[in-house]
């Protein structure tokens, strides 16, 4: 599938291709479904929360357990697979968010790449500027819109617009720590790593907000970023922490999180949604069945990052120089 | 066990405790789920959030409405 690579070093070629193919997924829609291909995937997380039927009924099989890092694996790896439907070229970039105010941080935020702060509308948070604002301007002639058929997965009333919203202001310096995410790293133990790691995770889905802060947190695109990041981040771990024996060792978690429980909606159609929402989500065929085993090798799945290290973080810049 | 009911900025919370804690808002059931890892309470309407109880997520969620 290819190499991820820091967003922060994309060539502007290769920002153009990954916005495009973007671009593309959000305005396609596959004859007799309702959702773009994009907004399908939004939906598709939505779901893994709000399963009422089957063994995963009651369970979330992607947060708060040992399958957040599984399930987000195999989520963005399909992700990647459309992107690539529209521009073989284009692999997910990761935000590598672990350096704060660096460029590796700012540089995104900018209207000509993932787009700057929220600054308008009722809330004062919507993205007015770039590609992924909702009116139509020179970056996107379409604009970016939520598509009202997400708003009622939406709880809360003010995130409930067609405009995409974030934090008005995006501090820097309240991304998660090198300390912070050191704790995460350096456990031994699975356990105690994946909480670590998923509530540093948290911290950046709040960092951003707006609908980054809820469970349809894919509307922001910054999402695959992110979890690109935290992918590479387990990637990482499993260096020191090979094989099938460092997941998930203890059996924690509900159907779904164990090694060779079936993730939904890879799961032949073991557990499933409300009506409301299996209304707008695709089908899947029977045979496409994942579990965390399946997917524990990211050289197995075919992409690789192009840095699996965390170097300490650059000197801050000195006053006069 | 009596169910654990209190108040928060004028909404009635109560914790029921049938085994399954179950959480209700001013009467109305809040899906919950529960990191039995992390021994940490979120819910899907406040997802990138734990809490350590039943009665500090309601809160959470008061907040935010």
């Amino acid at each position: 599938m290819g190499e991820r690579k820091n967003a922060a070093n994309l060539t502007s070629d290769e920002r153009q291709r990954f916005i495009g193919a973007l671009l593309t997924l959000k305005r396609t829609v596959v004859p007799g479904h309702s959702l773009s291909v994009y907004d399908e995937f939004v939906a598709i997380h939505v779901g893994i929360t709000e399963l009422i039927g089957g063994p995963a009924a009651g369970i979330d099989g992607g947060h708060g357990g040992p399958a957040f890092l599984p399930w987000h694996r195999e989520f963005l790896v399909r992700f990647e697979r459309a992107l690539q439907s529209v521009d073989s070229s284009v692999s997910i970039p990761y935000w590598n968010w672990i350096y704060g105010g660096s460029a590796q941080t700012t540089s995104l935020f900018q209207e000509s790449y993932m787009g700057p702060p929220g600054s308008g509308g009722a809330s004062g948070r919507e993205i007015l500027q770039g590609y992924f604002a909702e009116n139509p301007n020179s970056f996107n002639p379409d604009g970016w819109k939520v598509s009202t058929q997400l708003h009622p997965f939406i709880p809360t009333p003010s995130l409930r617009t067609q405009a995409l919203q974030r934090n008005s202001t995006l501090n820097p310096g309240a991304l998660p720590s090198t300390d912070e995410l050191n704790n995460a790293m350096n456990q031994d133990a699975f356990g105690q790593f994946r909480i670590n790691l998923e509530g540093v995770h948290n911290g950046i889905h709040m960092w951003v907000a707006g609908h980054m802060g809820l469970m349809v947190s894919p509307i922001d695109p910054v999402f695959f970023m992110h979890h690109a990041n935290i992918d590479r981040l387990w990637a990482i771990w499993q260096q020191d922490h090979a094989g099938a024996a460092n997941y998930n060792p203890t059996g924690a978690g509900g159907y779904g999180h164990r090694i060779d429980d079936r993730m939904w909606p890879w799961d032949s159609g073991q557990s499933s949604p409300s009506s409301q929402l299996q209304s707008i989500l695709p089908a899947f065929p029977s045979s496409d069945i994942r579990t965390p085993r399946d997917v524990l090798d990211i050289a197995s799945l075919g992409y690789s990052y192009d840095n699996m290290t965390i170097p300490p973080p650059p000197p801050p810049p000195r006053d006069g120089h | 066990m009596a169910d654990e009911e209190t108040s928060y900025k004028g909404r009635k919370i109560i914790v029921r405790t049938d085994g399954k804690n179950t959480l209700l808002i001013d009467n109305s059931e809040v899906v919950t789920r529960f990191d039995e890892e992390a021994r940490k309470y979120f819910s899907p309407s406040l997802p990138y959030r734990t809490f350590p109880s039943l009665v500090d997520l309601a809160k959470a969620i008061i907040d935010q409405s």
